[in-house]
């Protein structure tokens, strides 16, 4: 079940409760987030597992990604499985996954996305953009590379990191598929109508450029 | 809270779908869902009869659906599945006369959520009223092609039995065999609005289809009050 262009990902924070994040998907979801990041370092193979289970009741399990455990995303029938530079290859995660799941990297330069794409990835996330709260003191990396990486790698790049529906264009502009979004939406007040804020800003973005 | 009113404008165009009517494709009848409320379906009915969908793949769908409803500001309604209605937080739940008594349907589903009955006489549409529907769905209008069991058509004329019975306070939808062409005379029976399946699923734009819907019912509904 295909999402709309440009994709909403919401990536959770390792800091929420599985009963806070059920609440914030399911809001999200109904407003049009396309797809969750289950990305709960501490957590256990068990834990995500169930984390999984457990959002399928609330949003569809075709929108629900995993973060590095390979294992849980195929056991669970998921979306697919999202790696970082310490998770197994794409080509090695490729061997568990089933047919049809989808692999995203995470990538932070022209070379990595290079390589990410020849061993398989699927759709890229490149980041972190602009200045965030999630990585402090990281100088960000802007949209120049993005904007390489976009033209010269054929998989879609998905622009992580600091955006906000203000910035938002900037990275679509850049030639991103979409944005991820980890605190924007996760820590907002009203996750709902943050979620929302940030669909309407990627949807007058593809308005405009009719 | 249920609100009448909205409900009453909400079906002015009541797309009625399920993956049997979209070959069969759960990402095609997304498609032609999200077309459809683009033009101006403001309520939709997950009806998947006869598909080969599982029951979690029909609950992932149900899923989807809501959320395009709440996107477009739709009502979003299921097909006498009433444990299904209540697991997606449905707006509503359409049950038939060979379902459950209403009253039971009500305790399951709670306060909150329309339940609309589909209603061939005027005995039925009493019934329903008498029972607590919230809305009726009278049918068939039309030979239908698109619901085997649909019964022999009752017409425009049957419709207007029913709304004189009834009286004007029950919001009532037309459904079985409305097309573009045949949707005012439905609405000039005293529909609120009209239900159709396939005038949107085989039109060539789904959206164009149903923005056409929308001109007709409102253009019906502005005639009335004037």
């Amino acid at each position: 079940m295909g999402p709309r262009q440009p994709e909403l990902h919401v990536i959770t924070s390792g800091r929420q409760s599985l009963n806070e994040v059920l609440r914030v998907a399911e809001a999200a979801f109904l407003v049009g987030m396309d797809y969750l990041h289950i990305r709960e370092k501490q957590r256990t193979a068990r834990e995500c597992m169930e984390w999984v289970e457990a959002l399928a009741q609330v949003m569809p399990r075709e929108r629900i990604l995993v973060n590095d455990r390979v294992d849980v995303a195929a056991a669970a029938g998921c979306r697919g499985a999202h790696l970082a530079y310490h998770s197994l290859t794409p080509a090695e995660a490729r061997r568990v996954l089933k047919p049809g799941q989808q692999i995203g990297r995470s990538v932070h330069s022209l070379a990595e996305a290079k390589q990410a794409a020849v061993e398989g990835a699927d759709y890229l996330l490149y980041g972190h953009i602009f200045p965030s709260a999630s990585k402090p003191g990281l100088e960000p990396r802007g949209t120049d590379e993005l904007r390489k990486i976009a033209a010269q790698v054929k998989i879609p790049v998905i622009g992580i990191g600091g955006i906000t529906p203000e910035n938002a264009s900037h990275v679509l502009a850049a030639g991103s598929a979409g944005i991820a979004v980890l605190s924007g939406i996760t820590a907002a007040s009203d996750p709902q109508a943050a979620a929302r804020g940030y669909r309407e800003a990627l949807d007058r973005w593809k308005e405009s450029q009719r | 809270m249920r609100d009448r009113e909205r409900l009453r404008k909400s079906m002015q165009v009541y797309f009625v779908v399920g993956t049997q009517d979209c070959g069969f494709s759960p990402e095609r009848t997304l498609a032609i869902v999200r077309e459809a409320l683009a033009g101006g379906v403001g309520m939709l009915q997950l009806r998947d009869k006869g598909s080969r969908l599982t029951d979690e793949e029909r609950y992932r769908l149900g899923l989807e659906m809501r959320a395009l409803c709440r996107q477009y500001g739709a009502l979003f309604v299921v097909n006498d599945d009433v444990s299904l209605a209540v697991r997606l937080k449905a707006d509503g739940v359409h049950v038939g006369q060979d379902d459950m008594p209403l009253a039971q349907v009500r305790e399951l589903v709670g306060e909150q959520m329309y339940i609309g009955v589909s209603a061939g006489t005027v005995e039925e549409a009493l019934a329903a009223q008498a029972g607590g529907a919230d809305c009726l769905g009278v049918g068939a209008m039309y030979a239908t092609a698109s619901k085997a069991d649909a019964g022999e058509p009752i017409g425009p004329e049957g419709l207007r039995a029913i709304r004189e019975a009834v009286g004007s306070g029950l919001p009532i939808v037309g459904i079985g065999g409305i097309t573009l062409e045949n949707a005012r005379n439905v609405l000039a029976a005293g529909a609120d609005g009209v239900a159709v399946i396939s005038a949107i699923t085989r039109a060539s734009s789904p959206a164009e289809a149903a923005r056409e819907l929308k001109r007709i019912a409102t253009d019906a509904a502005n005639g009335q009050s004037s």
